[in-house]
């Protein structure tokens, strides 16, 4: 055998959605996929159980239950920074390379696993965490709000999509960095950035960093930030902003790799 | 085919790859040889597409690594054993490879079994033996059953017998036409598999060879003198236009070393002078010892084609004596 059929070659030639079927089977091969998103999924609800039990009632019934999904994303941060990073640091980027020499392609690959499996994650952890918190509240005879409220589904449902922002930019710094823990410091950074110019910075810096930081649309996304009020953003500009952070991020993933060595 | 041109790679001011310029044909092994640090590695990632070359270009069938259609089928590589995740097991390592290359999953058994790892394929990599984990790359480079396999030192780490398995497997592979190109620090692994080789140091081209001419070029000699009176051999014999060198072992300064003359052209020099002469004889050069020569002082060397024949081997001489 010297040369292969070029037909053959043609008709077998792999595409983006091979490349990802790949990352799919390696990721999900490692047990440790499967037991951060467990311990994600466990987290925010526990959190939410224990914000619930103890609340003493004058906090917002809806609120009570968005916390819990904002501290397990975190986890999902760390699978998403490992998801890229681990491939630097055991070497086995260059075998990816050997197969996927298309690194674009790889890179896209990974980053829609991220988004994917983040998206999934997220939805499960905001709904999940929405029952147990409203159950909690409803079996001790506090106010809680049900489903047939339009703002309620929409609020858990944009928390739930939301949680793929924050793992998106870990894995896209990842990229940058070939580095979990500095991947997921950075995103830690830019996710807590706003809330610390809001106590140090001068008004119009505090206003700026808390409207337009990467999370900040979320809230006037899911409705909690009211027209007026310093974080609120009309919904076309809230969805804008959050294309662009990630945009930029991705983006950022993308040119680190376009001339460096593996 | 494999061909390189003008292949060269700097990192800052380091040079590591020197203006690289080799084929390694089909149906044939061609071993890649060179002392650690020579670029080797280096070389097989450019040509992998790993590294970027600061000039030149590494071709595979005429096209670059990453312009191949199916990569996969075109390319089996084995890099280094460290460069998997320790957490898969053999059975996923080759799964997430074969899905990724639209391969198929029937390729996966083939090739667990193909390398002896049939009845490991559960265990994770981390409890692999560095011969299993050589194993597994060669059973990944195998997997999507490519004409051209590219295997960064294959055989370390494996036992008697898989030295033996690896060594009749490349020539299968070979005899099958495919291009089958080793890498290796070991010199007399290559004698045994190699058709051809390709000796770098430094960086640049010091021999593209066939193995047979090689030999036949390492079969030379030297001749090697010991006098009480070195200085006054050393201007005889370069009166008479011999290449002298001293012996740097020899605390005494007693010992030449004589490149382009017989001991028997030197017996009868010495004689006609009558200097006392303590030690003559005329000294054959191994293969190993023409690599080491040849690696020892790579800078020196002008890189050549095809033509094995070195100012550092010693030239080949009536043999004397």
């Amino acid at each position: 055998m010297t040369t292969a059929d070029p037909i053959q070659i043609e008709s077998a030639r792999p595409r983006l959605r091979d490349c990802l079927l790949g990352e799919i089977v390696k990721i999900l091969s490692a047990k440790s996929t499967s037991v951060t998103i467990a311990l994600s999924i466990g987290v925010a609800v526990f959190v939410t159980v224990l914000i619930t039990v103890f609340n003493d009632g004058s906090a917002n019934p809806l609120s009570l239950s968005l916390i819990g999904p904002f501290l397990g994303t975190w986890l999902l941060v760390v699978l998403a920074a490992n998801v890229v990073a681990t491939e630097y640091s055991t070497g086995m980027i260059q075998q990816s390379l050997a197969v996927t020499p298309r690194r674009g392609r790889l890179i896209a690959s990974k980053l829609l696993f991220v988004a994917a499996i983040s998206l999934l994650s997220g939805l499960v952890l905001s709904f999940l965490c929405y029952a147990v918190g409203q159950l909690i509240l409803s079996g001790t005879d506090r106010p809680s709000i049900g489903l047939g409220d339009v703002s309620t589904v929409r609020a858990v449902t944009v928390t739930g999509v939301f949680t793929l922002i924050y793992p998106l930019i870990a894995a896209s710094l990842a990229f940058v960095t070939r580095h979990a823990t500095g991947a997921v410091l950075l995103t830690l950074l830019i996710a807590f950035f706003p809330m610390v110019m809001a106590e140090l910075g001068s008004s119009t810096w505090a206003e700026i960093a808390v409207r337009f930081a990467p999370g900040g649309p979320m809230e006037s996304l899911t409705g909690q930030a009211q027209p007026g009020t310093v974080g609120y953003m009309e919904t076309g500009s809230a969805v804008g902003v959050t294309i662009g952070w990630l945009s930029i991020f991705v983006a950022a993933a993308f040119a680190s790799q376009l001339r460096r060595d593996e | 085919m494999i061909q390189t041109h003008h292949l060269t790679k700097h990192y800052g001011d380091a040079t590591v790859v020197d203006d690289l310029s080799f084929t390694v044909p089909n149906g044939s092994i061609t071993g890649f040889l060179g002392p650690n640090g020579a670029g080797k590695s280096t070389t097989m990632r450019m040509i992998l597409g790993l590294d970027r070359p600061s000039d030149g270009v590494a071709l595979v069938d005429g096209e670059k690594f990453p312009d191949l259609r199916a990569p996969s089928r075109t390319v089996g590589a084995m890099l280094e054993s460290g460069s998997r995740q320790p957490h898969l097991t053999a059975r996923a390592y080759l799964a997430w490879q074969a899905r990724a290359a639209r391969l198929s999953k029937s390729r996966i058994d083939d090739v667990l079994d193909q390398t002896g790892l049939g009845e490991v394929a559960r265990k994770q990599v981390r409890d692999f033996s560095l011969g299993m984990r050589q194993r597994l790359g060669i059973a990944s480079a195998l997997l999507g059953d490519p004409t051209h396999l590219i295997l960064d030192e294959p055989i370390n780490g494996l036992d008697p017998q898989g030295v033996l398995w690896a060594r009749s497997l490349f020539k299968e592979l070979a005899n099958e036409g495919r291009t089958v190109f080793i890498s290796s620090h070991l010199l007399s692994e290559m004698e045994t598999v190699a058709d051809r080789i390709i000796v770098i140091g430094q960086g640049r081209l010091i021999v593209e060879s066939t193995m047979a001419d090689l030999h036949q070029h390492a079969r030379s000699s030297h001749t090697v003198a010991v006098s009480p009176e070195p200085d006054e051999l050393v201007r005889l014999l370069e009166r008479s236009d011999a290449s002298v060198e001293r012996d740097n072992t020899d605390k005494s300064g007693r010992t030449l070393t004589i490149r382009n003359l017989s001991a028997a052209q030197v017996g009868e020099i010495v004689a006609d002078s009558g200097l006392p002469l303590h030690h003559l004889a005329q000294v054959q050069t191994t293969l190993e010892q023409a690599f080491m020569d040849l690696t020892a002082g790579a800078l020196e060397y002008e890189g050549t084609e095809n033509d094995p024949t070195l100012a550092s081997v010693a030239a080949t001489a009536r043999m004397g004596g």
